[in-house]
């Protein structure tokens, strides 16, 4: 008798105890990620950031006008301008900048735009990826050559030169109430050119996909095109969609502080690293480098972090390395 | 087949053709991947359809149930054209012809517990309603050997042979009179196979099944088969009750099939054995005649009509299934054996 039959005679019998629920591949991957030290250090960081983000969100929410706390406007005291930093008080642990503000608060601000940047771009461009992706893949034929001519003309045209057209075309423009001139038409435009790479991955994967033998398996059962895109196909490349979510923030963050840098960004006043990047770069001659140091040095650990933690998620989720 | 028998299945001049796209220009070539196939199941029997890989005995099995376009012939199923039926009657069609797949690993969906495996067909063809739908699959698993306890487990969780197990069952789930088993254990240990097979017998003698055994292994398919029909190049050279085709195989390329499997007896075979040169033309462009003649060992060997190698009526007339003369049920398709 070999192993299987005499398994499943124990597991029959009771005698050997049975987990009534499997681990899934998802929960796999979880398992595998959280024992990895490197990825829960950067998600740490990540999680830090975020908990700057909704502690700059919850100021901006709380600061009123001729209230008791002041808005980051009313903050402006040119008797404190350019102070670098020091001990002496929170306020300017990172120093002041020209209108005497904090720098430590307009960094956190700045972490708060650029995680909803990122956040946001990426809810549009993730799903538009995979969902175009999935159906060049899956149908094939006409709807590949035209998802393909899509991306390559997307991909044809330097994604910065795509980005600033889009902006001074959302100059002035309002769209269900929002100003697309500002942040919003940043999320879209970050949005709607981000999501070729995903779609890239997501189509040739579900080439593959499409072939298995489980999918025909799927059809000879008699099941539609439809269910078999949404219950054999998406659950097997969904986690390109989460490697492309994770790594697509770092691209957002980015691109919004070039953007901002170039003054294409977010509206002229709202602090973001990019606007400090941009309003920084005259002082440094004059010896005023904190502001420039914070933003960079924001960044830079935030991508870092982002990045080496997108790493080790796709490693986490490739069931190919599994074992490694 | 005697006229008497109760035919289930019957197919007639299959052609599948996958376009592919050749040369500089891209003219359009087409692969024959199944180059008109003629077959005949009773009710309650096993075909074995065996041939090298790359014969088209998978695309064969795939054509029958739609899963690839077939782009000329006839699917008799049951007195009704399959190929013919539009979308909605041929879903509840797939009901009563299923298909166990050749490898354990790429046939179920990792991301799927085994109990939603199973329970696949069930729900599609609403075999039966939802709350009956758990214990109806728990049944099954038990059917084919596994205890119901795995429901919730996924497939990387199991060994090959239970795998296999597993695919079975959704195939049963649908309660198909016909299942096509496409190399069901070419994927698995020797040991695993047998069982594997018995488990196959078993459920044929219970539900009274009807299969399409596709294999390379001529030893699987000679315990398990009724008839058989060998596969070159995507057209069948040569069908024949079991025993008939084994003890006096008339097709070349059959002999040359028995010659070259491993024989039990120490000292047997080997020396004398034909062995096949070359490799399987490809089915883009298959050779003129009888697609064969290249790698005959009859059109040359001892035959007084082709002094240049090659026989002249091999390489020239496309031959046809025939007969023979003793014995009405078995045929084959070479020319120089027709006597």
């Amino acid at each position: 008798m070999t192993m299987d039959a005499i398994q499943h005679q124990t597991s029959a019998g009771g005698a050997e105890p049975v987990a009534q629920r499997g681990a899934s591949l998802w929960a796999d991957a979880r398992r595998r990620l959280a024992r990895d030290r490197w990825a829960m250090l950067c998600l740490g960081i990540i999680a830090f950031y975020v908990l700057l983000a909704l502690g700059g969100a919850m100021y901006e929410a709380l600061a009123a006008p001729e209230g008791g706390i002041p808005t980051f406007e009313e903050t402006i005291n040119f008797d404190q301008s350019y102070r670098p930093p020091s001990l002496d008080s929170l306020r300017n642990l990172l120093g002041t900048d020209w209108a005497g503000r904090s720098v430590l608060l307009k960094t956190v601000l700045g972490a708060k735009v650029s995680l909803t940047v990122g956040l946001m771009s990426n809810l549009i461009a993730v799903p538009l990826g995979l969902m175009l992706g999935a159906a060049a893949g899956y149908f094939g034929r006409r709807t590949d050559a035209v998802i393909v001519w899509l991306y390559s003309t997307m991909a044809s045209v330097p994604g910065i030169v795509l980005l600033i057209a889009m902006k001074y075309a959302f100059k002035n423009v309002t769209f269900l109430g929002l100003n697309l001139g500002g942040i919003h038409g940043l999320y879209i435009a970050l949005g709607v050119t981000a999501w070729v790479g995903t779609c890239r991955y997501v189509r040739a994967e579900v080439m593959k996909v499409r072939e298995l033998e489980y999918v025909l398996a799927a059809r000879a059962v008699g099941r539609g095109n439809v269910m078999i895109l949404l219950r054999h196909v998406l659950p097997n490349v969904l986690h390109l969609g989460i490697i492309s979510f994770s790594l697509g923030v770092v691209g957002a963050i980015t691109a919004e502080v070039t953007l901002s840098y170039l003054g294409l960004g977010v509206e002229v006043g709202m602090p973001s690293w990019g606007t400090m990047i941009d309003g920084a770069r005259m002082e440094l001659h004059a010896g005023r480098w904190w502001e420039l140091a914070s933003a960079v040095g924001a960044m830079f650990l935030l991508v870092l972090a982002l990045n080496i933690f997108g790493d080790r998620l796709r490693d986490a989720l490739d069931p190919r390395l599994k074992n490694v | 087949m005697t006229p008497g028998d109760d035919i289930l299945l019957s197919v007639r001049g299959l052609r599948t053709y996958f376009p592919i796209r050749g040369g500089l220009l891209g003219s359009k070539k087409f692969v024959r991947a199944v180059d008109g196939v003629d077959l005949d199941i009773p009710r309650g029997a096993t075909l074995g359809l065996v041939g090298e890989s790359g014969s088209g005995k998978t695309t064969v099995g795939r054509s029958i149930l739609r899963l690839v376009h077939a782009n000329a012939g006839k699917v008799i199923f049951d007195g009704v054209d399959v190929l013919s039926l539009a979308p909605g009657r041929m879903r509840d069609m797939r009901c009563r012809m299923q298909m166990i797949f050749q490898d354990p690993f790429g046939s179920l969906n990792p991301r799927m517990t085994v109990g939603d495996i199973v329970a696949e067909p069930l729900a599609v063809h609403r075999v039966v309603r939802r709350p009956e739908r758990r214990m109806r699959t728990a049944q099954l698993l038990d059917r084919v050997g596994l205890s119901p306890a795995y429901m919730q487990r996924y497939p990387h969780e199991f060994s090959g042979g239970q795998r296999q197990r597993i695919g079975i069952a959704r195939a049963l789930a649908a309660q198909p009179a016909f299942i096509i088993c496409d190399e069901p254990v070419s994927a698995l240990d020797v040991s695993i196979q047998a069982q594997i097979l018995n488990l196959l017998k078993d459920l044929q003698d219970e539900l009274g099944l009807t299969y399409l055994f596709i294999a390379h292994n001529l030893a699987v398919v000679e315990h398990f088969c009724d008839r058989i029909a060998v596969m070159y190049l995507g057209k069948i050279v040569e069908t024949a009750p079991r025993d008939a085709l084994y003890n006096n195989p008339r097709h070349p390329y059959t002999q040359a099939l028995l010659a070259a499997a491993p024989s039990c007896t120490p000292g047997d075979g080997g020396g004398n054995c034909k062995r096949l040169e070359g490799e399987t033309p490809s089915p883009v462009n298959p050779p003129s005649g009888c697609a064969f003649h290249p790698r005959c060992p009859l059109t040359r060997v001892g035959n007084e009509l082709a002094p240049l190698g090659v026989d002249e009526r091999c390489s020239k007339i496309t031959p046809q299934l025939a007969a023979l003369a003793d014995d009405p049920l078995h045929a084959h398709s070479c020319i120089l054996s027709r006597d």
